[in-house]
């Protein structure tokens, strides 16, 4: 699956996609909590639906950008726990400098006020 | 509920998905749950689902393309199969399924009257019959209708017509409208009314479509007619349902006031059912009818039954029985072509055991792998169905000919919406029935005994029992089908062969020449015409005899009179009743038919000599029995103005037959000079021309006698036999080539069994051989076993063959449903076309190198 050594070849991700990741930059996360994260980050903007949650999971994982974790949670055993891995990160990282290209240039044709990307 | 609903919606997604997230799907839920989390996960389920049938369709095309020759063999058993299937369907609808285009179709009933005791009976109305029943209360109208024709002539030119006589409520029973002017009314049957409706046809042919066609006067025949409407372009009418020519024009017959003889009964009739009235219940009406017309006139009824039966049963007459017959036989191709394709298919999968039994390990579900398959099956037969469907579209051209002469309603037939639906249907049932079998043995391989297995395949014997079944059902399946076709073929032999009686070769006849009354209204001038015909035919070249006839054997003209014996009383309703002929002397040497006693007629038989008759054996077999028939007299109709005679049996004539299915008829014949008739039918005798040569030569001496008249068609005995067989030639053409396609495929399928057996056991072969079996040994071996399937296969399919051939019989004719040399030839053929295709597998096990075969190990 790493075959693939330009992550831009993935790009653009979906802001889906994009929020799972930026929710399992920090630290590994299970389903749920993925879900209150991104909804937090993006101040409810961005909710995402368990279909849609688990499917891009299921190919994450698939596709080796992130792993399921051998961790209990002794809250409810159900829960499982997914860590970004450094394929993964690199893709995110390039999602990322993506986006900040695009609000660069936005920035230049005055769309953004300069002062929004200090 | 909430949660209910997202167990629900969890249910749309693949198992797969289900089992590794649907816990933690569920944990979540129990925190915090929105209605649209529902819809997500749905959406989702639907979506995996798609993705994946997606991946399985390129999964699918990717091994179908490196496989050219496995695609080229199923995609053509399935074309056959489905193709069969859509070409059948689309007959059977236009034909069958679909109503008749006329107003309340249901409500309209076709009126017969039939003789009855030991008469066979035949269909034929008196003109009083359908004004007697409109008495009735399960009838709200009725209408007679006569065939006519003969020529039309307007401003000047003649052209040659065909028509019906109707009383007037025949448009209003069929709902027919005219697109200029009116249809008929019942005032048009007044006497001393003239008018006609002609069709869209000769509108624009003959009046060049002008719009002032209405109220011109044509005259038909020789006799004025006034056209009051035109109707529309491709009018329906019964005729063209049956199949028949579309009617020219339609012209009144009396409504009120019939004086009609009630004993000339040349007419059919319709009828419009009352309201909430049945075909039996006017049935029962009709017998109590018909019982007091007995005793009014006892002189004329000659033990009569008027009937109604629906119009759907007279117009599709033995059409709806045939094609439900051959609809059944594509079935049984289209069972066959699956099963077939189901081997294949097994064979082919059964040798990714490994791989299949490594994925299954792996976690793919069965479930999945099955889809794969059903996806394989279902692409191949989509493909299929598509050739099939344009094998039915070019057959169904190809065959429009003979569809048009074989069946009623032949020009409505064509691939339409719901063949395709149905050919989508056959594509759901074959994906099915050729997926299903390899799909069963699929279940049964795990991982263990496919590894051990080495290379055989997983559980060898169970699957090739499975395979086996399989070619039984191919085989019955055929077998049947086969007979059903062999007994249609001999019936059609049968009938064909029929001897009717006449020359079989060398012999013209025309259609009735229609003489225009006007010009010929006197006795004097139309024989004066019929002799000048006469004497042209005569001088044809290369005409041995000429002859003029009311009719002949298998001619258009059907007419039956009653025939009173002198001196015999006739209890009500058993009055002779016998075919009635008037002819010119030579008929019976242009027909070559035997005299057995007395004399043919003679140029000396003329309205100055006594009257006299010739009879035929069944006549005086059924009338005359215990008499010298020669000297008897029999009490004749004279036609056409003439008066009632008695005229003296003065010979009695071998047999003609009129039908090919019904035994020969009571017939009298009487000169033509002695009975004059309006309309007169022409045959040759020419054994040495060429008969294209002689019906040219006959187009020219009918106009040069009658310049305005339309010359009549001429006809071959053979062309004659044709016509009156285009049905059973129709089903006996389709049955043979489907039953031909069965056993082809039955072949294929037993040549693909056995070869995969074959292979399968190989090794065991190399062994045998090794050990010293001997040639003879190993080939018996394999042929046992073939022979083993196909005798259990035989079995079933005589059960099968037989039920089929029991309910078809009324279609088989003198050929009896279950007759010995059908069954026991098609059953050797059976055994011959298995030992033929394991022939090849069968050499190719003796020709097993043992050290090859052990080399596997």
């Amino acid at each position: 699956m790493e075959s693939a050594s330009d992550p831009s070849e993935f790009l653009p991700l979906s802001p889906s996609a994009f929020y799972i990741l930026l929710a399992l930059a920090a630290e590994e996360r299970h389903g749920y909590s993925i879900t209150k994260e991104v909804e937090e980050a993006t101040n409810g903007s961005v909710k995402l639906g368990p279909g849609t949650l688990y499917r891009l999971i299921k190919q994450m994982a698939v596709d080796g950008w992130i792993v399921e974790v051998d961790r209990i949670d002794s809250d409810d055993p159900r829960r499982r726990y997914y860590r970004l891995t450094p394929w993964g990160r690199r893709i995110a990282r390039a999602e990322a400098a993506r986006l900040a290209d695009a609000v660069r240039t936005a920035m230049d044709r005055r769309l953004l006020p300069a002062s929004a990307f200090a | 509920m909430m949660r209910a609903l997202l167990r629900l919606a969890l249910l749309f997604s693949p198992r797969e998905f289900r089992q590794y997230y649907g816990s933690q799907i569920d944990a979540a839920a129990e925190h915090e749950l929105h209605f649209s989390d529902i819809l997500d996960l749905a959406a989702t389920g639907l979506r995996l689902r798609f993705d994946d049938f997606a991946r399985d369709m390129a999964y699918a095309l990717r091994r179908l393309k490196q496989a050219p020759l496995f695609v080229t063999i199923v995609v053509l058993t399935f074309a056959l199969g489905i193709g069969a299937n859509v070409a059948v369907f689309s007959v059977l609808n236009a034909v069958v399924l679909k109503p008749l285009p006329f107003k309340d179709p249901g409500g309209i009933a076709m009126i017969s009257g039939s003789s009855r005791g030991t008469a066979p009976v035949w269909q034929n109305l008196s003109l009083a019959d359908p004004l007697d029943m409109r008495g009735l209360s399960a009838f709200e109208a009725t209408a007679a209708i006569g065939q006519d024709g003969g020529t039309m002539l307007a401003k000047g030119t003649p052209f040659g017509v065909s028509g019906f006589d109707v009383m007037p409520d025949y448009f209003s029973i069929l709902g027919i409208k005219a697109q200029l002017g009116r249809v008929l009314e019942p005032r048009d049957g007044d006497p001393g009314v003239h008018n006609i409706v002609i069709s869209d046809r000769i509108w624009r042919a003959d009046f060049a479509g002008s719009p002032t066609a209405v109220g011109e006067t044509v005259r038909l025949n020789g006799l004025p007619e006034r056209i009051v409407g035109i109707l529309r372009p491709d009018q329906p009418s019964l005729s063209t349902q049956a199949g028949l020519a579309p009617q020219d024009y339609y012209a009144a017959l009396p409504e009120r006031a019939v004086t009609a003889d009630r004993g000339q009964r040349d007419f059919d009739g319709v009828a419009r059912l009352a309201p909430g009235a049945t075909i039996a219940g006017a049935n029962a009406q009709l017998a109590l009818l018909s019982q007091r017309l007995r005793t009014e006139y006892p002189k004329v009824d000659f033990g009569w039954l008027l009937s109604v039966a629906s119009s759907r049963s007279v117009i599709l007459g033995n059409a709806s029985s045939v094609l439900w017959i051959v609809f059944a036989a594509v079935i049984c191709i289209l069972l066959i072509a699956c099963a077939n394709v189901g081997n294949v298919l097994g064979a082919r999968w059964s040798t990714r055991d490994r791989e299949l039994a490594v994925r299954r390990a792996l976690g793919a579900s069965s479930g999945r792998i099955g889809g794969q398959l059903l996806i394989e099956a279902g692409l191949l037969a989509f493909i299929g169905a598509i050739a099939g469907v344009a094998l039915a579209y070019c057959g169904l051209h190809v065959l429009a000919g003979l569809l048009a002469n074989a069946l009623p309603r032949a020009s409505t037939i064509h691939i339409d919406g719901l063949s395709l639906l149905y050919a989508a249907a056959t594509v759901v049932a074959a994906t099915l029935l050729a997926g299903l079998t390899p799909m069963l043995s699929l279940g049964t391989s795990d991982l263990q005994t496919v590894l051990k297995s080495a290379g055989r395949g997983g559980d060898a014997s169970a699957r090739h029992r499975l395979r086996s079944a399989l070619v039984v059902l191919e085989i019955s399946l055929a077998l049947a089908l086969v007979v059903v076709s062999g007994l249609t073929v001999r019936s059609f032999i049968d009938l064909v062969g029929t001897p009717l009686g006449v020359r079989p070769a060398g012999v013209i006849a025309s259609d009735p020449l229609i003489l225009p009354e006007r010009d010929l209204g006197t006795l004097a001038a139309r024989t004066a015409m019929q002799r000048s015909l006469l004497a042209r035919l005569q001088a044809l070249p290369g005409v041995e005899a000429a002859a003029l006839a009311l009719q002949y054997p298998l001619g258009s003209t059907e007419m039956r009179t009653i025939v009173p014996v002198f001196g015999r009383s006739y209890a009500p309703g058993t009055l002779p009743n016998a075919s009635s002929n008037s002819v010119t002397p030579d008929y019976f040497r242009v027909l070559g038919i035997p005299l057995l006693r007395g004399r043919f007629f003679a140029g000396s038989d003329t309205m100055a000599s006594t009257p006299v008759a010739v009879v035929n054996e069944t006549f005086v077999k059924r009338f005359l029995q215990g008499t010298n028939p020669i000297g008897t007299r029999i009490q004749t109709l004279g036609w056409n103005g003439t008066k009632t005679q008695w005229a003296t049996i003065v010979g009695i004539v071998r047999d003609e037959r009129d039908s090919l299915v019904r035994p020969p008829y009571p017939e009298f014949f009487v000169p033509m000079a002695q009975a004059p008739v309006a309309y007169t039918s022409t045959l040759v005798y020419a054994p040495d021309i060429d008969p294209a040569t002689i019906r040219r030569e006959m187009q020219g001496a009918f106009k040069a006698t009658l310049p305005v008249v339309q010359p009549p068609r001429t006809y071959t005995v053979a062309q004659l036999v044709a016509e009156h067989t285009w049905q059973a030639r129709f089903a006996t053409i389709l049955l043979g080539a489907l039953a031909f396609i069965a056993l082809a495929l039955a072949l294929s399928g037993i040549f693909g069994v056995v070869s995969f057996s074959v292979t399968q056991r190989s090794r065991e072969f190399g062994v045998r051989i090794a050990l010293g079996a001997s040639t003879q040994q190993i080939l018996g071996d394999v042929f046992q076993r073939t022979f083993a399937t196909t005798a259990i296969g035989a079995a079933i399919g005589l059960v099968i063959a037989a039920l089929a051939a029991h309910a078809i019989a009324s279609q088989l004719g003198a050929v009896s449903p279950f007759d010995p040399v059908t069954f026991a030839s098609v059953i050797a053929l059976i055994f011959l076309a298995a030992a033929l295709a394991s022939l090849h597998p069968a050499v190719r096990a003796t020709r097993v190198q043992p050290v090859e075969a052990l080399r596997y190990e």
